[in-house]
């Protein structure tokens, strides 16, 4: 704008105009473009040009600001017009008017509140009509300002008001005023306890032991008080007046050592120029007596108008009992401090900003002081001093806790120590309050846990390679083959053990190289990388790995410094995969490394003695089951053929045609043996032909077309048969796919998926009678082991083959008894011979009994000869019977029969036998004549191989054994005096226990079984006792086995069942808190098929029953038939009826069949309770079962708890229930239950 | 590491004007959710220091500008629409 210009105020109008609009538009355009998220625009020069919308925003923020300030105002406000009537009031004031009752409810906008005031009655009219002249005299402008404090007591609580009403304009005649009223009550009650005080004090010094005193610069002298004299135990009269010198004062009161002190103060007291002057002192004076008193002097100054001190005005204070209970504290502080810093505790206190103001270093490691001390730690916040851990994420859920001022325990944090090692301390802290309830800080203890730290840790390092060690055992008896046994162990190793990575690698044949033979969490790169490098060994060696050293040295090495170990190639991978560690073991085969397991843990100090003691067994397992896998399969070759042998065997004994024997032969090797096909052949000798004359097997067709071609001759002669029987040699293709000797039938062959012939010559006397033929799927079935077994075979049925021929030829009567249809003497030799030959070869025993019928002679002589005759007729008739096989028995002359028991297993079962048959055989009616006999037999025993090597003599022996029982009163004997007497001995005990079970002799003891938690009984053992009247209490180890043997376990496991359910029930109906019953089963009742009905009957007598019964069963029961068992169980568990596994830990422990196992309770062997306090491993081995246990949701019981020790380790490692002489024996059923069942006032009386 | 990085930021503020107080609490959210422990915040008002703004180049209110980690960035208006405003600081990606 030009300043020359005319000033047009039109255009100026228009033009200001203009530029508002413009300016409007462009802050709507502002607004539009912004969309409405910006505030504020600038222009060039940096001035603020606000939007409408912020200032919209501002104005009414400023307006709500002042709305709220008056709202927030404690007094309550009215805005009053010129005549007094309430034009608008704050929150405080509604508040106020709607709650107080004295002015009622209806103090609202609106009503004159001058006329309100002077309507007022009752109490208060008299100040109401004093406040209304107020106002009225402000709001006609006679007075600027008034105010009146009044009571206003509300039902609750007194109160005072200040009433203030101040003219809303100034002016002579104000349009307006504001009425505020504050509720003065706090000053009002203070000021009137104040006046109340002041009465009280003079009394209060009396009471309070104050004393008074004046000091007079001028004389020189002390002025007191009675109080004052009473303080120091004497009165005015006995001082001689209220006036005292200075000099006499000290001599008389003042305590030696604090006189320097009170001189100090007087002498400050004097010279300071301040007049409000005033000190406290504590210092000891002395009574009248001399005690020394505590007292507390305040020293006030009267000075002149120049400003000099004329005067000292002091009381004393009393403070003996305080201070001694201050010397107390501090005694207890001093001993509390002596304390922390024995324990290992130390104590430490911060302040309101958590900064670390005290801290006793106590007896830490030095280490972890030194930890500690790094720094100047004092002063600085808790987080803020140098650790290691927890982070940050850590502290701050800490700090949370901190400023919720909560108090905490245990928070563990770590420092690195002068020796480079993480020390580990728990913390502990409560929040301290000061009187008035403000926050001061935080103080507490705090515990070097390293020690304990590290023990966790070994303890968890541990229990990872248990489980491996665990992992690794299951898989060796599931695993049939080595490829999936190397893989799986590594994958164990890595799942299970938390290693990193891990390997086996094996040496090859020629022992040159190492081959990986499974891994698990070995990246592809490295794993090639290994590869390479265990096969790059040029030279004969094994190459300078340090797998090969440890194949070599036969030691573990284990390697920590991976990065700087020449010997290490991968050592950086190593170190990208977190690798700190890794340990390589010898895989031990009969004292050769045949290979090596590689793990790599994370931790670098992951291998300690104990892991690698573990290790090393893990490896020898591992090792093992290699082995094992190996001799597994030849074994299951051999067993296969070994069953053929047995049941040729049988078959050879009493075959008597020569074509059943072949079709027989060929049958048993196709369903017992396993092969494929078999078939036998003839050798025609006069025809030089091969007649096929038995096969057996899955493909009949390719059998056709076998004996076809050789039937048609072209090819015969050149065939494997051919040459079996010219070579009287057994031929074996164990590749016969590509064998090029095989020149008929190949395509056949190969469709059947045969893979191994061995054809095995039939020769008798030199002279080759046939062949068999035997057809395996199997690539290399027929080996060395194989060979020789088969050869037997073939021999023996070639031996059969020789006697049939024999047999054929010979007249029938000369191997039968005409009579009884029974082999005679020769045949039953001869069919002995060949029961020994496979007794022989399945290492087995075998009986001989000769039988001799008493008074037979007697009764031939008296009834006539057929009447004997028909008696041995009935004899052999009831011996076939018995025995039911006849082939088994012969008549060996007229009153002598004899038989043979081909597979025995134990001596006693024969003397079992003989006892039970005798005695049914004497018991048996045998009718002559219409006459009714008993018939006594007399026996004699020979058991091979003891009582001699071959038939004959085993036959005399036994022949000997009969003519000694026949001369003596016994039954039978057996030809070896020492047998007979142990199984004399074990009859008689037998009988004894029978007779025992029928008396009722047998009783249950009772072990309790308590929670370790809470020490409450939980449940009872029985446990079985035989009250011997002659003997007294028998263990149950001199009888249980022989129940078992007899079969008599049965009887008494009924018997105890029943009788624990009977016991249950009737401490149930007596009111007793009756417990569950735990009942031992054996192997034996377990496997009888009415076992579980057994149990359901013996429940079935009352409903409860179940509830009551539990059922123990032994580890080492379950684990030989786990399939069987865990059926059984099953139905048992769900019939109500509870189930422990017993011995936990002695058998083959798979402690993955645990979780298959239906069970509730795993009962820990007392071996791992024993084993706990020997060292860590015991404890680790503890804990892991209990860890496991739980897992599965077991309840554990520990057995044979005998020390306090061994109870207290396992409260702490959480384990559900003990049993053992800790806490009781096992103890018959009244000491039982009157001991640990009836309630406390039954049980005292 | 980049991942540990610490932001410093600017914002300019018009007073207690509505979108500026708005930006303001956004921005102390953010922080408080993704960048816990390692930020800054430095106000600058724009009635009080003008020039400051000027010297700045800043010519609208609300506007957040951060310093680092670089490249500095600004950001104009409340900051309500939070995931442009992360995509803008980069805080996206370390999200994800």
């Amino acid at each position: 704008m030009k300043p020359s210009e005319p000033f047009l105020p039109e255009d100026a109008n228009r033009e200001i105009t203009a530029l508002i609009q413009l300016l409007h538009r462009t802050e709507q355009r502002l607004e539009a473009l912004t969309g409405g998220e910006v505030d504020a625009v600038a222009d060039q020069d940096g001035r603020t040009l606000l939007l409408q919308r912020a200032q919209d925003h501002q104005r009414h923020s400023e307006a709500a600001r002042q709305a709220a300030i008056l709202n927030a105002l404690p007094a309550h406000i009215a805005l009053l017009d010129a005549q007094g009537r309430i034009l608008a009031v704050n929150q405080a004031w509604q508040q106020f008017a709607g709650a107080n009752a004295l002015q009622g409810p209806d103090y609202a906008i609106g009503v004159n509140y001058l006329e309100v005031c002077e309507r007022a009655r009752g109490d208060d009219a008299a100040d109401a009509r004093r406040a209304a002249a107020g106002i009225r005299a402000v709001l006609d402008g006679s007075e600027m300002r008034f105010s009146i404090e009044y009571p206003c007591h509300s039902p609750a609580q007194q109160r005072w008001f200040l009433m203030t009403i101040t003219p809303l304009t100034a002016g002579p005649r104000p349009n307006g005023a504001v009425a505020m009223h504050l509720n003065i009550t706090e000053r009002k009650t203070a000021e009137l306890a104040l006046q109340e005080k002041e009465n009280q004090l003079s009394e209060a010094l009396a009471i309070a032991r104050i004393g008074y005193w004046e000091y007079e610069y001028s004389s020189d002298e002390f002025i007191f008080n009675d109080q004052y004299y009473s303080l120091h135990r004497t009165t005015a009269a006995d001082a001689g007046g209220y006036r005292m010198s200075s000099a006499d004062f000290a001599r008389r009161y003042m305590y030696a050592e604090d006189a320097v002190i009170v001189g100090q103060n007087v002498r400050l007291a004097f010279e300071s120029p301040d007049p409000g002057y005033s000190a406290k002192v504590e210092v000891r004076v002395l009574s009248g007596n001399g005690d020394i008193i505590w007292v507390e002097t305040r020293i006030n100054t009267q000075k002149d108008l120049q400003g000099n001190t004329i005067r000292l005005i002091g009381v004393n204070q009393d403070i003996t009992e305080r201070k001694r209970a201050e010397d107390a504290l501090r005694e207890s502080e001093s001993r509390f401090r002596a304390l922390t810093e024995m324990s290992s505790d130390f104590y430490w206190q911060s302040d309101a900003e958590h900064r670390l103001n005290a801290r006793t270093s106590a007896n830490e490691t030095p280490t972890a002081v030194a930890a500690f001390a790094r720094g100047t730690q004092i002063g600085k916040r808790r987080w803020e001093i140098e650790h290691l851990s927890p982070d940050a994420a850590g502290w701050q859920a800490h700090r949370v806790m901190l400023d919720a001022r909560l108090p905490f325990r245990d928070f563990e944090l770590s420092r690195l120590g002068a020796d480079g090692v993480e020390h580990y301390i728990s913390v502990s802290g409560d929040p301290t309050f000061s009187a008035s309830g403000a926050f001061e800080g935080y103080r507490g203890v705090g515990k070097d846990i390293t020690e304990r730290k590290a023990a966790e840790q070994r303890i968890s390092y541990l229990n990872r390679v248990y489980a491996v060690l665990s992992g690794i055992n299951t898989l060796i008896v599931r695993v049939h083959d080595q490829a999936t046994l190397f893989g799986e162990a590594c994958r164990v190793a890595v799942e299970l053990g938390g290693f990193r990575m891990s390997w086996i690698g094996m040496v090859d044949r020629d022992a040159t190289k190492i081959v990986l033979a499974g891994s698990a969490g070995v990246g592809d790169e490295l794993l090639s990388g290994l590869k390479d490098r265990f096969s790059s060994g040029e030279d004969a060696s094994l190459g300078t790995t340090i797998a090969a050293e440890v194949i070599r040295e036969k030691k573990v090495i284990v390697t920590r410094d991976l990065l700087d170990n020449p010997l290490v190639a991968f050592g950086k991978q190593y170190a990208e995969c977190g690798i700190g560690s890794m340990a390589i073991l010898p895989l031990l085969n009969t004292g050769e490394a045949v290979g090596v397991l590689a793990l790599y843990a994370e931790e670098s100090e992951f291998f300690h003695a104990g892991e690698l003691k573990l290790l090393t067994e893990l490896a020898g397992d591992i090792a093992f089951a290699i082995e094992n896998i190996e001799v597994e399969t030849t074994l299951a070759h051999l067993s296969r053929i070994q069953a053929v042998m047995g049941r040729i065997g049988r078959l050879i004994v009493h075959m008597r045609d020569s074509e059943e024997l072949f079709r027989e032969a060929c049958v048993i090797a196709v369903e017992a043996g396993g092969f494929r096909m078999s078939m036998l052949c003839l050798f025609d000798r006069s025809t030089t032909k091969i007649v096929p004359v038995a096969s057996a097997g899955k493909n009949p067709e390719v059998l056709d077309e076998i004996k076809n071609a050789l039937s048609s001759g072209a090819q015969a002669a050149n065939t494997l048969i051919a040459q079996a029987i010219r070579e009287r040699k057994a031929v074996v293709a164990n590749r016969s796919q590509e064998d090029s000797r095989i020149v008929i039938g190949n395509m056949a062959y190969r469709e059947a998926k045969i893979n191994s012939i061995a054809v095995l010559p039939l020769i008798v006397a030199d002279e080759t009678l046939g062949v068999l033929v035997l057809y395996a799927n199997e690539p290399d079935f027929f080996d060395e082991a194989e060979m020789t077994l088969l050869t037997d075979l073939t021999d023996d049925i070639a031996f059969a083959m020789d006697n049939i021929e024999k047999a054929e030829k010979l007249n029938y009567l000369a191997y039968y008894d005409a009579l009884t249809g029974l082999a005679n003497r020769t045949l039953f030799l001869e069919r002995l011979a060949q029961h020994k030959r496979n007794a022989v070869r399945n290492g087995q025993n075998l009986a001989l009994f000769l039988i001799d019928l008493e008074r037979f002679r007697n009764i031939n002589d008296s009834l006539g000869r057929v009447a004997g005759d028909a008696l041995l007729c009935q004899v052999a008739e009831w011996l076939t019977q018995m025995t039911g096989d006849a082939s088994l028995l012969a008549r060996i002359d007229s009153d002598h029969f004899a038989g043979v028991l081909p597979e025995v297993k134990r001596e006693g079962n024969v003397a079992r036998l003989m006892e039970k048959e005798v005695k049914a055989f004497m018991e048996h009616p045998f009718r002559l004549n219409e006459a009714i006999f008993r018939i006594v037999p007399k026996i004699g025993i020979a058991i091979y191989p003891g009582d001699g090597a071959d038939a004959e003599t085993l036959f005399r022996n036994a022949e000997a054994a009969l003519k000694k029982a026949k001369a003596s009163g016994e039954r039978y004997l057996f030809y070896t005096q020492s047998m007979m007497d142990s199984v004399a001995g074990k009859l008689s005990m037998e009988n004894k226990l029978r007779l025992a079970l029928d008396d009722g002799e047998f009783v249950l003891h009772y072990q309790p079984k308590v929670s370790l938690a809470s020490g409450k009984l939980m449940g009872a053992e029985a446990l079985i006792r035989w009250n011997d009247p002659r003997n007294g209490l028998v263990p149950p180890g001199r009888f249980i086995p022989i129940l078992e043997e007899t079969g008599l376990i049965h009887e008494v496991g009924r018997w105890a069942l029943h009788q624990a359910i009977a016991d249950y029930l009737r401490w149930r109906a007596a009111g007793l808190p009756a417990v569950r019953i735990a009942v031992n089963v054996s192997a034996l009742q377990l496997r009888n098929r009415g076992f579980i009905e057994e149990v359901r009957q013996a429940i079935g007598v009352d409903a409860q029953a179940a509830a009551g019964l539990e059922l123990e069963i032994t580890e080492s029961l379950i684990m030989e038939d786990v399939k069987g068992t865990i059926a059984s169980l099953q139905v048992i568990r769900e019939l109500g009826v509870s189930i422990a596994v017993d011995d936990f830990g002695t058998g083959f422990s798979s402690l993955a069949y645990l979780a298959k196992l239906p069970v509730n309770t795993l009962k820990i062997d007392r071996s791992f309770v024993i084993d706990m306090t020997a060292g860590p491993q015991g404890l680790a081995l503890v804990s892991t079962i209990i860890k496991l246990a739980h897992s599965l949701e077991l309840n554990v019981v520990a057995e044979g708890v005998e020390t306090e020790e061994q109870s207290h380790l396992l409260r702490l490692l959480a384990c559900d229930e003990m049993q053992g002489f800790l806490f009781s024996k096992p103890v018959p059923r009244d000491i039982f239950e009157t001991r640990f069942l009836a309630p406390p006032a039954a049980a005292a009386s | 590491m980049a991942r540990r990085a610490r932001f410093k930021f600017r914002i300019y503020v018009a007073g207690e004007a509505l979108n500026s107080v708005q930006a303001l609490a956004n921005l102390r959210s953010i922080c408080l959710i993704h960048l816990p422990n390692r930020h800054g915040i430095e106000i600058v008002d724009v009635f009080k220091q003008p020039e400051r703004a000027l010297a700045d180049g800043i010519f609208m209110t609300p506007t957040l500008v951060k310093l680092s980690p670089s490249p500095a960035t600004r950001i104009v208006g409340s900051l309500s629409h939070l995931p442009t405003v992360l995509q803008a600081l980069g805080l996206e990606a370390v999200a994800a």
